[in-house]
This record gives C-alpha cells, structure tokens and sequence, in this order.
C-alpha cells in the first residue's frame, strides 16, 4: 500500500517564516534597485544638462549673436523640463528620504534660484539686444558658473545617495541570497525526506507481501512435511508389512520345499542300504540313486535360490574370524582330493603366503566351492587342468582360480555374474548348473568388501579372481543387482 | 535308547521311526504336538526329535509347555526343521534342553550321530 506525505507543521512554520523574511526583503530590494535606478538616470540626465548648460555658455560667449541667443532660449527651456523631470523623479522614490533629505532641498532650490537667475541674464541679454552689453554678460557668465557649480553639487548629493544605496543593498542582498538558498536547501532536504519516506513506505509494503508469502510458504510447507511425513511412515509401515510378508513367503517356500525333500531323500536312504535287508536289483538300485541325485540337486538349488534372495534384501551374515590363508587352503583342497582323483584333473596349490586374515572361512569356503566346482564341470576329461592360488595384493588377498576349460568368450564375461545367465542353454543341458552359483560369489565378495571378476578367452580357459580384505572392514551393504 | 519323535508329517515319522528302530533304539512316534507333550509328562524320554512347524500346537509351545515347570531338566530335544535357520524363534537354547537343531532335509547318518552325541541314558 502506497501512503503519501503529508505536510507537517514543522513545514508550515518554516514556509510562514521564509515568506515573513522573504517578502519585505523582496520589497525593500525592489524599492532600493528602482531608487538606485532613478539616481542613476538622474545623474546621467544632469551630466547631459549640465553639458547643454555649458555649450550655451560657450557658444552665446562666441557668437554674441542675438538669434543664437534665441536658440539658448529654447535650450534653456529643455534644461528647465530636464530639471522639473528631474525633480519629479527622486521626489517619488519612496519613503521620501531623499525629498525630505535638507541638502537635497537647498541644492534644488539653488539650482532653482540659479536658473532663475541665469534666465534672467539672457533675458536681458535679450531685451538689450546688445551684444557689446558688457554688463548683460558679465551676469550671464557670473549665472552660468553659479549654475553649473549647484548641478555639481546636486550631482556629488546623488553620488553620495547611490553610494549609500549601494551599501544598504549588499548586506539586504545577501540575508535574501541566504534566506533563498536556505529554502532551497530545506525544499530539497524535504523532497528528499518525502521521497525516502515513499521509499520506505513502499519496501515496508514489499515487505508486508513477502511476509505474507513467506507465512503462506511456511504453512503450505508445515502442511506438505506433515503429509509427506505421514507417507513416509505409512511407506516404511507398507515396506516393513511387504519385508514380514517376504520373510513369511521364504520361509513357507522353504518349509513346504524342503519338508518332502527330506521324506524323498530318508526314503532313498532307506532303501538304497542293503542293511536295511533290501533286495534290490542293480537297475532299482540306480534309480533310487537317480533319485536321491535329484533330490540332493534339488536341495542345492532351492539353497541357492535362498542365498541370492538374502543377497538381494541385503540380508547376508557373517562371522568373521582370525585365520591362516594357507592352513585354510590346504583344508579346502583336501575336499576336494578325492573328486579330482576320480576326475584325473591335475590339482595344484598355489599359496605365496601365510599370512593371518580377519574373514569369514565359510563364506571364502562357500565362493571357493563354487568356482571350483564350475572348473571341475568345464576342463577337458582325462586331461584337467584346475590351480588354485592365492597371492597379496595390497590391503586385500587375492583367491584366483584357473582352468583349461573351454573359455568364455570375452562378449559374455559381462552377464557371467547375472542371475540365471547361462553362456549357452547347451551348456547348462550338458554341465548342469542354475545359473545362481556366480551370482551368489560375487554376492558374498562384494558384502565382504572384495570384487570378483574373470579373466578368459574362447578355447583358452578361464581364470576367476576374487579379493578379499586381509584386515578388519566395514561389511558393506551392497545393493546386488542380480 | 527311548526316543520320542514329534512330527506332523507322517511321511518322515515313517521313515525316520523305522530307520531308528533299525538302529536298534526305542522309537514312539507322536503326530501332534500336544499328544507329543502328553507324551513327554507322563513318559521319561532319552532323546526328543522335535518338528518346530506343527499346525494347533508348535514345537515351539511344546518347549515352552515343557520348560515351564522345570519337567525338562534331563531331556535331550533335537530340533529338527525346514524353517531357516535364522528364523527360529526359540530363547531358551540353554536352559530348555535343545542340544541341536538340525534343518532338513538332513542325512539319516547325520541324525543318528547327532543323536547319540546329545543322548544321555534315562534314568
């Protein structure tokens, strides 16, 4: 809202006291200018008469001539008008002090008498007709000196005046320069005053609306946190109810999985072992394992399907422990002595170091398994190549295993490490394999705070490495995407 | 040795009971949890095979029902469940008497070692 000034009565004081001081001043100074200009006009208008007056004298003293005389007449009666002007002019200055003023007086009545005289004198002059009437010019002369010396005096009267005039006029002129100047002062500090004053009155407006939306703003945003507060909860309730739904989900998947599994397999058992006094013919005795077989693949794979679930919700334990890497490897290839024997893969232990790790030996052992058991499945038969090494790296061990199997062709070492990838649908018909056992290492390795990766060529064989740790780490959460 | 086996599965009991009297143990086979504790307070057990996942009255009720008296002082239970293993709500491992849990499917070997390791002789 836009308020406009109002005038004060501080204004009104200064404004009643500028015009008080201001308008005489004015006056007088109008008055003094003009009296000095009629004192200035006179003067002049005296020296010119006082010029005539002194060329009629020059030349009725050269001619002597009775009609020059005439013309001095004529003259005379200018100088007459002159005077009368004159007169008339500073009696009307105002106030009247140069009327009034005596000196002003007696020299006027001078002139006056003077001219009479000097009149006179021509008028004889006239009348006589004589121009050898020495007497008729020795007044004439005697006039003419008398009257030029009182329109000297009356000049040096009026010298006098303007001076005095001048005097007065400095001082007034200044006082009015200063009131005037002050005014302005005062006019330009007052618009100033006024125009900051719309100024503050308009950013006190501005900032009347910006308060307004900022109270808005405020309560539109108390409103949006509130609500977006609510959905939060209400999502992280929807999360944590979706989360239980889950873990029941699994765990009935599990139990309603497993729970006949272990029937199949009990029964297997049972009668698969002929101290249980069975008599069961070879082919029987095959089928039974091809159950069993099945079954215990099965289980693996229902297993699996669990560990790369928990890998996805980030849910994976640990238990770590201060353990020799060597002494660790040496239990681990022993497991696998036997299936190598069998196999004829030439089996070889690589440790270049003994060094003491803080990991969890299950999990190493569970990534370990699996790498293996896929390098078993894929080298040659008869003429296997499988070795497993480990050697430090840094702040990490790395595990490495390398075979001479078929390779991987270097366009799909990418998707090795996805879900359900298989190379080729073949392979899994001929190796067997769900496609979760490399999903489920590079699961474990990452939350361990380790990267896995391979290294092959098509007919080449392949080699996988993982690291882990040699220290103590923060298990990382690892947002897995399988 | 007496063995008491709780399960509601009649499938495993069959096989689980059989394969035990093989192995020449006393075997009673119970399918129901609260018949299996009625079972349990009136007759003295060597071992206890415990099913968790029993619909009306769980295995883990049938602990609780047990320990609440202090009647399992002596009993040995094996808990033997498809439920993972992380989801197994049971508190008192110590003090109920539970010496193993074992998650199935399992080895019948396994079974057996894992029952004479925990079994002590009734009195």
């Amino acid at each position: 809202m836009r308020s406009h000034p109002s005038i004060t009565r501080k204004q009104i004081l200064f404004c009643t006291i500028f015009f008080s001081l201001g308008t005489p001043l004015v006056i007088v100074l109008i008055n003094a200018y003009h009296t000095e200009d009629i004192i200035h006009n006179s003067q002049t208008q005296l020296i010119n008469v006082r010029s005539l007056t002194e060329d009629i004298a020059f030349r009725s003293l050269s001619t002597k001539d009775s009609k020059q005389i005439s013309q001095v007449i004529v003259d005379l009666e200018i100088i007459k008008n002159n005077f009368n002007q004159m007169e008339e002019n500073l009696r009307s200055i105002p106030n009247g002090n140069i009327a009034q003023n005596s000196k002003f007086q007696d020299t006027f009545t001078s002139i006056h008498n003077q001219y009479i005289s000097y009149k006179t004198s021509i008028d004889l002059i006239e009348k006589n007709n004589d121009p050898d009437n020495t007497n008729g010019f020795s007044t004439f002369y005697s006039s003419v000196n008398s009257f030029v010396n009182s329109q000297n005096n009356l000049l040096d009267f009026l010298e006098t005046m303007e001076i005095e005039i001048q005097n007065f006029i400095y001082p007034v002129a200044i006082v009015f320069v200063v009131v005037v100047v002050s005014a302005c002062f005062y006019v330009i500090f007052t618009v100033a005053k006024w125009r900051t004053r719309s100024e503050i009155s308009k950013l006190e407006s501005q900032k009347l609306k910006l308060e307004k939306t900022r109270t808005l703003i405020e309560t539109k945003y108390e409103e949006l946190f509130r609500e977006s507060e609510g959905l939060v909860k209400k999502q992280l309730e929807e999360h944590k109810q979706v989360e239980k739904q889950k873990d029941e989900f699994m765990s009935m998947i599990t139990h309603e999985l497993k729970t006949p599994l272990f029937s199949i397999e009990a029964y297997s058992e049972l009668l698969s072992d002929s101290a249980f006094g069975n008599k069961l013919s070879d082919d029987q005795k095959e089928s039974i394992e091809e159950i069993y077989k099945n079954s215990k693949n099965l289980e693996r794979l229902i297993g699996d399907v669990l560990e790369a679930q928990k890998i996805e919700m980030q849910r994976l334990t640990f238990k770590k422990e201060y353990f020799h890497v060597s002494s660790f490897i040496t239990d681990f290839a022993k497991c696998f002595k036997t299936i190598m024997d069998e196999k004829n893969i030439d089996f070889t232990i690589l440790c270049k170091t003994d060094l003491m790790i803080y990991s969890d030996k299950e999990r190493l052992n569970q990534v370990l398994r699996n790498i293996i058991i896929n390098a078993i499945d894929f080298v040659p038969k008869g003429k296997g190549k499988i070795e497993l090494g480990i050697k430090e790296q840094g702040d990490n061990v790395v595990f490495y295993v390398k075979d001479n199997g078929i390779g991987i062709p270097e366009e799909k070492q990418d998707n090795l490490f996805k879900k359900f990838y298989q190379i080729d649908t073949s392979i899994k018909r001929k190796h067997g394999g769900n496609g979760l056992g490399l999903v489920i290492c590079k699961g474990i390795v990452e939350a361990m705070g380790g990267k896995i990766w391979v290294e092959s060529q098509s007919g080449n064989g392949s080699t996988f490495y993982f690291t882990v740790p040699k220290t103590k780490t923060q298990i990382k959460v690892i947002e897995s995407k399988l | 040795m007496k063995i008491l086996l709780v399960d509601d599965n009649k499938s495993i009991t069959n096989a689980l009971s059989k394969f035990l009297k093989f192995k020449g143990h006393e075997c009673t086979v119970v399918n129901d949890g609260m018949m299996g504790l009625s079972m349990c307070l009136s007759e003295s057990f060597d071992v206890i095979l415990l099913d968790l996942a029993m619909p009306e009255f769980s295995g883990k009720e049938f602990i609780d029902e047990l320990t609440k008296d202090g009647k399992i002082k002596k009993q040995r239970i094996i808990i033997l469940t498809a439920m993972p293993i992380g989801t197994i709500d049971i508190e008192k491992k110590g003090k109920s008497g539970i010496c193993q849990v074992l998650q199935k499917p399992v080895g019948l070997d396994v079974i057996l070692k894992t029952i004479q390791e925990v079994s002590i002789p009734a009195e």
